[in-house]
């Protein structure tokens, strides 16, 4: 099993969890090496792809950031409500603007929008993150309310 | 004309540098950043010390002439360091792949479950050791020729029973019984000073996926 055929979805996830290139890195270092530590806890009770998409969204929910300061916060705590240094990460301006709007998120509803814009099912969504699959749809429609209005109607 | 987010995803990731993946430094020997890491790392860390600073207080007692003190603060500290095993193996048990929700509670609970068990440590150990301390100090080779000068100087504030000043002894044992009391919001204030934050976090991205749940 590899993961090289999920760095994609590791570095989506990641993306949506920090706000710098540096953190960006360590994140995704971060998950390869949980994912490379874990491996032998993998069961094959799901697909690998889940076991993927779950490990990297728990290590993200729960990644620690140490700063210059010595404290010790969450990388989301650091989020301007604005612009990140990370707003210029891809070549296109539209998905780097859709990146802004995710990241102002909570980290729950940034987990359900990332799996969800990866076509998830409901109730994928919902064995990944460990919720009720009835919720989800009510959940998405109020996420993508949200972004529409962070993106300034620019969305239909 | 406006795309839709779905649409401003899939184009936006068939670009072709959408998805370069970081360039993978030394996965081996990376150092975690990770909670349940850290949290191996500390208590681990946290053994060591305390089985050195028990080895170091017993040389010190020896030297002292007060090996009895010395061989209680080791007892002292053995309830720490088979604790400290006992949670490094719980932590390691928390997968990592399970669903967000287990994940995030199991880790929560284990958290709560170590410092829940510390604070009962901390009851008995903080008394016990300042406890330990005034005798250890009162009876100690070293310390001797002080203590005969201060109880000459001032015979009222040293009223000896058996050699033992008891007004001293009073406000020790009545300190010993303010920390153990206390001994649950010293340790509370101490873990909030360094991961208040996280603790925090934890508590609302919980509340979140339950609302999801529910």
């Amino acid at each position: 099993m590899s993961i090289l055929p999920y760095a994609g979805i590791i570095i989506k996830i990641c993306r949506a969890y920090t706000s710098t290139q540096e953190d960006f890195e360590d994140y995704y270092q971060e998950v390869c090496l949980q994912i490379w530590r874990s491996r032998n806890n993998f069961r094959q009770q799901s697909e690998w792809s889940t076991w993927i998409y779950r490990l990297t969204l728990n290590v993200c929910l729960t990644l620690l950031k140490k700063k210059k300061n010595n404290h010790q916060y969450f990388a989301s705590d650091y989020l301007p409500a604005e612009v990140t240094e990370d707003s210029q990460a891809f070549a296109d301006e539209s998905l780097n603007q859709l990146y802004d709007a995710i990241r102002q998120l909570s980290e729950v509803d940034r987990g359900v929008i990332l799996l969800y814009l990866e076509e998830k099912s409901y109730q994928e969504i919902a064995d990944i993150m460990g919720t009720n699959p009835n919720n989800i749809g009510v959940r998405i429609n109020r996420i993508k309310e949200r972004l529409k209005k962070l993106l300034n109607g620019k969305v239909n | 004309m406006e795309k839709s987010i779905e649409t401003i995803w899939k184009e936006g990731f068939l670009k072709a540098n959408a998805v370069v993946a970081p360039r993978l430094n030394d996965l081996y020997n990376q150092k975690s950043g990770h909670l349940v890491d850290k949290a191996m790392r500390m208590f681990r860390l946290n053994g060591i010390y305390i089985i050195g600073l028990a080895a170091f207080l017993l040389f010190i007692s020896i030297l002292s002439g007060v090996p009895v003190a010395g061989i209680v603060m080791v007892v002292l500290f053995l309830p720490h360091i088979i604790y400290g095993q006992r949670q490094l193996k719980a932590v390691k048990s928390i997968d990592k792949g399970v669903s967000s929700y287990q994940y995030l509670k199991s880790f929560d609970a284990w958290l709560k479950a170590a410092i829940a068990g510390y604070t009962k440590i901390y009851r008995f150990f903080y008394p016990l050791f300042i406890l330990t301390l005034f005798f250890g100090y009162w009876f100690a080779s070293p310390t001797q020729p002080i203590t005969r000068k201060l109880t000459e100087k001032f015979p009222n504030a040293f009223y000896l029973v058996n050699g033992v000043p008891v007004y001293w002894l009073i406000a020790a044992v009545v300190l010993a019984i303010l920390a153990a009391i206390f001994a649950g919001k010293i340790y509370q204030w101490d873990m909030n000073t360094i991961y208040g934050r996280v603790f925090k976090k934890l508590d609302e991205i919980l509340a979140d996926m339950e609302e999801l749940r529910n």
